[in-house]
């Protein structure tokens, strides 16, 4: 079916306001990618509505005239998310920005999708409070787009991702009816259809108020630093924590080529040279308890093999030890302008064989792979170095990447830990999941859009975009990911925008 | 009925064929919780699915089949020095009526240990079911953080069997606590309420903070007078203390500090004391879900509608229950009414009340419509086309009367 956009954009300007609408060729480009800039799609028309009411009349209108539609929070999406592959209506939730009610008597606030993630914490710092998932990208990223990957952060080992703090979402479906998934309490007796929504990757309607539950902040907090000779030893510290009972808010491994490049970049050993593995572990709670924790934690890191252990509990020394694994993304980008990014999980015993595979895989392909990780939970983001204008180089960066997230599908993982499926990876769910897996899936799916216009494409491997995906070993596409600022960075404050610069992929 | 692992399949698949109603059941020890099902019905029990299927202590996380009794998933786990950081459900006093760890995910529902550990949806990371037409399907995984799919699990929690029978799950698992103590203070309602309110707002981390209210109490052996059982749990011996000060501090009321054995005793105690629901004799005339906003917990419990009720509330998630003794002629305080206007007040409170047990011929629905029922039901239709699981309970969706 064709779509008759000139109509389609008469129609919007009817019911939105025309500063709302986005139809001009220039102005559009802006809109042509997420954060994964391999794909690019400029979408034929945008829409920038304001409130919930506009929202369901534009969906409303998508509906009546069978107009495919996705939402677009701030564009920082890791998988293509948001991309308008098919001809598609792009509805931005950029100017959804207001925090709608903040009920600190009950540990809840709800604001409008397009809040970004840092300025819900922002709001109630000064009571006390905080929203625990921390995405690396919380400066730009919005809270609708994290409804929609279910994103993660450096401290959801301890505190869970974006499913374990989102009590109630007034949502739009996509036939353009609102409705309510959960209630302001943690447990409703109805089905969880919230719980069912968050993750979906703008497949199944449009969040337009999302109620967050809120934490009380710590006391206090430490960060411990120590280095290994071995891969295998950090990751028996990692476990020997765990299982003494010490839950740390995170813990992040770096490895040897990580490592170097940091030290590198800083121009002097921040981390020893030889060093195989660097693991931070942040702690908090109560006083007494972190200073306690700390010592445990340090045992155990020397038990396993430490070396040298450094510690602090200041907020300056504690940026201090972080630093290096801030910088970690920089770094490598300075060894190779391009690099490809995984975010595949492995069960947490699992990790050291898979960093070995890693290792010896990009050995075989010629291709450096850096480790930086949340050890923690068995999060991977291996990146893949390379230089985009060597011959052929880009189908052995695919190779190596399908490889990849076999090994981690093999050692009983997963392709995505946070990033989501979106157009990227979907050619892989099939390797996770058998056909009527995916067909129950796509049960939800169904019900909630019988017409198929939310989000369309996205997720589920289609014979169009995967071919015959089962027996492929290697997806056919074009993998260049560049560093990607999106354009909504503009948008947010300039504090925000400076402090990206410094802003670590993940 | 109860099917071995390898007649499962084909006892789906002929049911579904005959387009027979049937219900998914764990041990059957709760089937009677909840909106009645058609009498026609087929129970059919996973019993027959028990044991672990894989543990590896390094990654803690477990796969059961979803017949194994919660008792013997905690068991095993202990053998490790692990647990499942989930209560065991109501009328499980001597820790060995605690049904299958499928049916406490089809109810779905936490106990205190919420406080700290969060829900037993939080608790899971992979599920693998049987639809009503037989086909069997597996959404998640065995990795504690997974976003591949949508989350079946979380749909699936607190579905009470009415999208497909649960066959197997995966569970995330934590180390157990290395040290454990509570406090309990017993006064007025004002008062817990103002000592429930600063801990809240303070950076301690309980496991839980129970609200009883005085028949629990008195229950218990205790006063009759409210009382905030306060569980804290923590690696460091020192830091137990310090909070314990902490807590004696900061109320005028009398603490009283329970070593874990004790606190262990008046948890089975408030998991509904001698009574075990597979006794019709003994179980309870009125078990009630409430919820009310955490910041209305006080005006709930000193409601004249709690009257004759016994209620254990969790202060910081604003969920809990509430229950009478077994049916009889003591019984008849509690009426359909009082129930009814308990209701209205937890929705007023910001709440609401789900009816786990009643009195034959009380008829209260056991919930009321949901906001987003149509959607509910489009997932029912297209789960469960034929309308064979569980008919008459679909959470969200009130019975009509008619069932009743
Ligand atoms: C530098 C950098 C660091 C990052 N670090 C992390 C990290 O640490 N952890 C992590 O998990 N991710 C991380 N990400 C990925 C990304 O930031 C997250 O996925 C984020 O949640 C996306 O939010 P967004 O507002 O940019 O969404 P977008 O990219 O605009 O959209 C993402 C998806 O959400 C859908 N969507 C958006 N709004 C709505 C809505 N209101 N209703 C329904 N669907 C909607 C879109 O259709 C799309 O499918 C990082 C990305 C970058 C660029």
């Amino acid at each position: 079916m064709t779509i008759d956009w000139a109509a389609m954009e008469r129609h919007c300007r009817a019911l939105l306001p025309a500063r709302a609408v986005v139809a001009a060729a220039q102005e559009l480009l802006a809109y042509d990618c997420d954060g994964l800039t391999l794909h690019r799609a400029q979408p034929p028309l945008v829409v920038l509505p304001e409130t919930t009411e506009q929202v369901a009349a534009i969906l409303r209108l998508c509906h009546r005239r069978g107009v495919p539609f996705l939402a677009r929070g701030s564009g920082t999406g890791l998988s293509g998310g948001a991309l308008a592959e098919t001809e598609a209506l792009v509805i931005a939730t950029s100017r959804m920005r207001s925090i709608l009610d903040v009920d600190l008597a009950n540990r809840r606030i709800t604001v409008q999708p397009g809040v970004i993630n840092g300025w819900v914490t922002r709001a109630v710092a000064g009571d006390g409070f905080y929203y625990a998932p921390d995405p690396s990208s919380q400066v730009v990223c919005s809270i609708g787009g994290n409804v929609a990957e279910n994103s993660g952060g450096v401290h959801c080992l301890k505190y869970g991702v974006t499913s374990n703090h989102v009590l109630e979402m007034e949502v739009v479906l996509p036939d353009g009816t609102v409705t309510t998934l959960g209630s302001g309490l943690a447990e409703t007796p109805e089905l969880d259809l919230r719980g069912v929504f968050i993750g979906s990757e703008g497949t199944l309607g449009i969040a337009t108020a999302i109620t967050l539950r809120l934490l009380r902040a710590p006391q206090s907090v430490a960060v411990l630093l120590a280095d290994f000779t071995a891969m295998e030893a950090a990751g028996e510290a990692v476990r020997l924590v765990t299982a003494a009972g010490v839950l740390p808010a995170g813990m992040e491994i770096m490895d040897n080529f990580t490592i170097n490049a940091v030290d590198d970049l800083f121009g002097r050993d921040e981390y020893p040279r030889d060093a195989a593995a660097v693991l931070l572990i942040e702690l908090d709670g109560q006083e007494r308890e972190v200073t306690a924790a700390v010592e445990i934690a340090g045992e155990l890191c020397r038990q396993a093999g430490a070396r040298t252990i450094r510690r602090a509990s200041s907020e300056a020394d504690r940026a201090l030890l972080w630093k290096g694994r801030k910088s970690a993304f920089a770094a490598v980008g300075r060894i190779t302008p391009t690099y490809y990014v995984q975010d595949g999980v492995v069960p947490r015993s699992a990790l050291p064989g898979v960093l070995a595979a890693i290792e010896e895989l990009s050995r075989r392909y010629e291709l450096p792979v850096a480790n930086v990780f949340h050890a923690g939970d068995g999060n991977l983001h291996p990146l893949i170095l390379y230089r985009a204008d060597e011959p052929g180089v880009i189908e052995r960066v695919q190779e190596l990447g399908a490889e990849i997230l076999r090994l981690c599908i093999d050692a009983g993982g997963s392709i995505t830990g946070e990033h989501g499926v979106g157009s990227d990876k979907r050619c892989y769910l099939d390797w996770m999941f058998a056909p009527d897996d995916l067909a129950t899936m796509r049960l939800v799916r169904e019900a909630f859009d019988p017409a198929g216009l939310a989000n369309p494409g996205k997720i589920f491997p289609t014979p169009r975009s995967c071919g015959e995906s089962a027996r492929r070993q290697v997806a056919h596409r074009h993998i260049k990911v560049e560093h990607h600022l999106p354009k909504e960075a503009a948008e947010v404050e300039q504090r925000d925008v400076e402090s990206l610069a410094s802003l670590d992929v993940f | 009925m109860r099917p071995e692992p390898s007649e499962l399949q084909e006892l789906v698949r002929d049911l579904h064929r005959q387009g027979s109603a049937w219900l998914p059941a764990g041990l059957g020890s709760r089937l009677d919780w909840g909106p009645p099902v058609q009498a026609s019905c087929t129970v059919l029990s996973c019993a027959a699915l028990r044991g672990v299927r894989e543990f590896n202590p390094g990654d803690f996380t477990i796969t059961v089949a979803a017949g194994t009794p919660l008792v013997e998933v905690q068991q095993t786990l202990g053998h490790h020095g692990q647990w499942l950081s989930v209560d065991a459900p109501w009328g499980d006093a001597d820790g060995a009526a605690a049904g299958s760890i499928g049916g406490l995910v089809a109810r779905g529902l936490a106990g205190g240990y919420r406080q700290r550990y969060l829900g037993v949806r939080d608790q899971l990371i992979g599920l693998e079911l049987m639809r009503a037409d037989g086909v069997t399907a597996r959404a998640g995984g065995k990795v504690v953080k997974n976003v591949a799919g949508y989350d079946l699990m979380r749909l699936f929690t607190g579905s009470w069997g009415s999208l497909g029978l649960i066959t197997e799950l995966t569970l995330r698992t934590l180390p157990q606590p290395p040290l454990r103590r509570s406090v309990c203070f017993q006064g007025e309602a004002g008062d817990l309420a103002s000592l429930s309110r600063w801990l809240l707002g303070s950076s301690l981390s309980p496991e839980r903070i129970d609200w009883w209210n005085g028949s629990l109490a008195a229950a218990a052996g205790l006063a009759p007078e409210p009382l905030l059982l306060i569980g804290l749990a923590s690696v460091d011996a020192s830091t137990l203390e310090e909070q314990v000060r902490c807590l004696q501090e900061r109320s005028s009321l009398q603490a009283r500090v329970l070593d874990a054995s004790t606190t262990a005793t008046w948890l089975a105690l408030a998991r509904g004391g001698a009574v075990t629901p597979s006794t019709a004799a003994t179980a309870p005339a009125w078990l009630l879900r409430l919820g009310v906003s955490p910041d209305r917990l006080e005006t709930l419990m000193q409601a004249p509608a709690l009257a004759g009720l016994a209620v254990d509330m969790a202060a910081g998630s604003g969920l809990g229950l509430a229950w009478t003794g077994p049916e009889g002629p003591h019984q008849a305080a509690v009426t359909s009414g009082q129930v009814m206007a308990l209701r209205s007040l937890c929705t007023e409170l910001g709440g609401h009340l789900t009816v786990l047990r009643q009195p034959r011929r009380a008829g209260l629905p056991a919930w009321l419509d949901a906001p987003s029922r149509p959607l509910i039901e489009a997932i029912k239709r297209r789960f469960d086309p034929s309308g064979q699981l569980a008919p008459g309970r679909l959470p969200g969706v009130a019975q009509s009367v008619s069932t009743l």
